[in-house]
């Protein structure tokens, strides 16, 4: 009942946007789906081309799942980049920060994707082998092939590209 | 359609932790699917929704088309947004990735340029893609 509430919410500031010029395609920067999570990662995400491709075909709850998805995504992926850097400059592993959680999550939090990774880099880290968090940050398929580096900068290196460079 | 099963999923993340993110097998779960995509180069097509439950190789093998056509193919996990980079396969061949993390994927493909497959009717129409997926 809350989801389908949240959903309606969605669609109906969905319109009302789009009476108003803005990208159709697109959530605005204040749909429910983003609360709980860091504004300045939501602009980012919804200003991204690489996002907007990754979230197109899919339509409704899917869509608004997928923007929330990406925005922990971008936020974690941060995260261990910088825990990385840190661990690099340092010599010594620093715990991840905390993850900022949705108050409408898309998916149960306990299992979704972005949890699982989240317990992944801090099982890496806390395992002290700085390997495998350079693995997780690397690898083609994960979130450092397309997350930029230094936030808002869409066409500078990657996270990936980033961490091979401090390697 | 298959989903994800967090529980899988976290499986293969704790693995993946304990050997690194390469050489190991995942639990393969395979199939088959004719569909149809557009002959438009631009338009993708979003196909089914499989799970990778464990660090490995995912695949994607072109087996027939009509009208014949080469696509571009990738996964995307419908959750974070990662994809696989988009590869090129012509009739019986397969695009693979290696190492691939654990999620949810939907399968995408398009045409790799676009080509009247509609005759004198409107638009260019659709072929039909048959592929054998590996996940």
């Amino acid at each position: 009942m809350r989801r389908a509430r949240l959903i309606a919410l969605s669609i109906i500031l969905g319109g009302l946007l789009s009476a108003c010029g803005a990208d159709a395609s697109k959530p605005a920067n204040t749909d429910p789906i983003f609360a709980g999570l860091d504004p300045a990662v939501v602009q980012e995400v919804i200003a991204s081309p690489v996002a907007a491709d990754r979230v197109s075909g899919l339509q409704g709850d899917q869509a608004l799942t997928l923007w929330q998805g990406m925005v922990r995504n971008f936020t974690l992926c941060r995260s261990g980049y910088q825990g990385y850097k840190t661990w690099v400059k340092t010599g010594q592993p620093v715990p991840l920060v905390k993850q900022p959680a949705p108050t409408h999550p898309g998916h149960n939090l306990d299992t979704d994707e972005i949890t699982l990774t989240e317990k992944a880099y801090r099982q890496a880290i806390q395992g002290g082998d700085i390997s495998s968090l350079r693995g997780l940050l690397t690898n083609d398929s994960g979130c450092g092939s397309w997350v930029p580096a230094e936030a808002g900068n869409a066409n500078g290196p990657t996270i990936a590209q980033a961490v091979k460079k401090l390697s | 359609m298959n989903r994800v099963r967090g529980g899988a999923l976290a499986a293969g993340l704790l693995t993946l932790m304990m050997v690194g993110v390469t050489a190991f097998p995942a639990a393969a779960s395979s199939g088959s699917r004719t569909t149809d995509v557009s002959c438009d180069s631009t338009i993708i097509k979003d196909d089914i929704v499989v799970t990778h439950s464990a660090v490995g190789t995912m695949s994607i093998k072109q087996t027939a088309t009509s009208p014949f056509s080469i696509s571009f193919v990738t996964y995307r996990s419908t959750f974070s947004g990662n994809q696989l980079a988009w590869k090129s396969v012509s009739n019986g061949g397969t695009a693979s990735w290696t190492s691939v993390l654990p999620a949810s994927y939907q399968v995408r493909a398009h045409r790799d340029a676009t080509t009247d497959c509609n005759g004198i009717l409107f638009g260019e129409g659709n072929y039909s893609w048959s592929y054998n997926w590996s996940a």
